[in-house]
């Protein structure tokens, strides 16, 4: 991209930096591509191999693997996009080659979904029982899986409130216990779970999941659903939003909250 | 790449040494397999970063790989490395997609008057060098530009949760967002940060 300083440049610019971060609207988009016309010498990709490189870095070294019923679907899927090898005339071999490998392709297809619906047939354990496991390897030497008390604060749905966080980093999987928590309305309010990582900045908790208390008092065991990685998680906190959750939580309403010892470094 | 001209001007490309989507261009079946074995964890990664919930990252990652099978003939390994390409391609359909839905991911509102946001920890040694030189650029542009770069970037936050999330005008989001970048453009290309030559392509 050159710098020079022309009006339509500089407006081509910016929708290419515009979609890149945020996307484009369909008429934004129609006067990117009459500019990239009159403008051939820009680079049509430039911002957004930046932003991909940008994106990379902040991806872990190890990310959490694509679930298998889905590489599964997309490996079905992947024959109606590809095209078929170029198959020289009279050449037996190279067709046959193509087929060897389409039929390979359907096969690890098979073989996935299988491994998936064989998966699926094994009885999954609830999660109270999923929590037990969990605690069960508190013990184990080298397990990662922490225990950590609910601390009530002054918000009227924590009155009596107890219970406790079991998590495991390793497997990025956890469960919260409750009992007493206030039954919630979930048409009027639900509460979320954040996740504070010391990994992260602390104004960014990751979200773990909106979840209902039910009436009737007795232990009520939720799933931990963060939407990100954690990587070492420092606090857990309850907070009380609208329906649905929030993106923006203003912390309000802060019933509970788990905090873990504090840990020597290394 | 190996290519070999041959004197009756044929230029054959031995597959041997094809990148896996140069492979899929050419209707290799078992790059794919193979390319959704490499890449599929960097696509989820960004996928359930843009997604409002797992089902909607499931089908944010199958959009994904059908675009990344229909543009493998457009990848040149002499312009990008091959995992720069397929996050170009992912980004491109998970931002169009965040932006259709209206909303993104993002967890808490920011105080006024907001500093720098900490770059997350990512593990240097494991990712492209091209990446880490970029993410070390970043600290060098203007606060406010990289906190909103980073809120869209490594978040998959839209402007208007980044605007609700700053207290920011919209407006001024998108002006922190296009000078933020095109800043980083410059400061990657300067020819002191570029590089040196090592005489490979790649």
């Amino acid at each position: 991209m050159s710098n020079m300083h022309d009006p339509s440049r500089d407006r081509l610019l910016e929708l290419l930096a515009d979609r890149t971060v945020f996307g484009l609207t369909e008429g934004e988009a129609a006067e990117l591509e009459r500019l990239l016309f009159a403008f051939p010498d820009v680079d049509r990709e430039e911002l957004e191999r930046l932003a991909a490189d940008l994106a990379m870095s902040s991806v872990p070294a190890s990310p959490e693997p694509m679930p298998a019923e889905i590489q599964a679907r997309i490996l079905a899927d992947a024959a109606k996009y590809i095209p078929s090898q170029p198959t020289p005339t009279g050449s037996r071999s190279r067709k046959t080659r193509t087929v060897l490998g389409w039929a390979a392709l359907v096969a690890s297809v098979l073989l996935a979904v299988g491994a998936w619906w064989s998966m699926r047939a094994i009885p999954t354990p609830g999660p109270a029982e999923r929590r037990q496991q969990l605690l069960a390897s508190v013990a184990q030497p080298g397990s990662d899986v922490i225990q950590v008390e609910w601390t009530a604060t002054n918000d009227p749905a924590a009155n009596g409130a107890s219970g406790d966080v079991v998590w495991s980093t390793t497997t990025q999987e956890g469960y919260m216990r409750f009992r007493g928590l206030a039954a919630n309305t979930s048409a009027r309010e639900q509460y979320q779970l954040w996740v504070f990582d010391a990994a992260r900045d602390e104004r960014y908790p990751v979200d773990g999941g909106v979840f209902d208390i039910p009436p009737g008092g007795g232990d009520v065991i939720i799933p931990i659903q963060t939407k990100l990685g954690v990587t070492r998680p420092v606090l857990f906190a309850i907070t009380v939003e609208r329906p649905g959750g929030t993106v923006v939580s203003t912390r309000e309403r802060l019933p509970l909250v788990a905090k873990l010892p504090q840990q020597n470094p290394g | 790449m190996t290519r070999r001209d041959f004197p009756n001007g044929l230029r054959m490309i031995s597959n041997v040494s094809l990148t896996l989507l140069e492979r899929i261009a050419r209707g290799d079946a078992e790059a794919v397999p193979e390319c959704l074995a490499l890449y599929g964890g960097l696509v989820w990664s960004l996928a359930r970063k843009h997604s409002a919930d797992p089902s909607d990252a499931e089908d944010a990652a199958q959009e994904v790989f059908i675009d990344i099978w229909r543009n493998a003939v457009r990848y040149d390994p002499m312009v990008a490395a091959e995992a720069t390409f397929v996050a170009m391609i992912a980004r491109r359909r998970l931002v169009d997609r965040s932006r259709k839905r209206g909303r993104s991911l993002s967890t808490t509102s920011l105080p006024e008057g907001e500093g720098p946001i900490s770059p997350p920890t990512v593990d240097r040694a494991a990712i492209d060098d091209e990446a880490s030189r970029v993410r070390d650029c970043l600290a060098e542009i203007r606060p406010e530009q990289r906190v909103v770069l980073e809120m869209a970037i490594d978040r998959g936050m839209s402007h208007a949760d980044i605007s609700a999330a700053l207290g920011t005008p919209l407006g001024t989001v998108k002006a922190h967002a296009r000078r933020g970048l095109l800043r980083l453009r410059e400061l990657v290309g300067s020819p002191s940060r570029r590089p040196l030559p090592t005489g490979d392509a790649r």
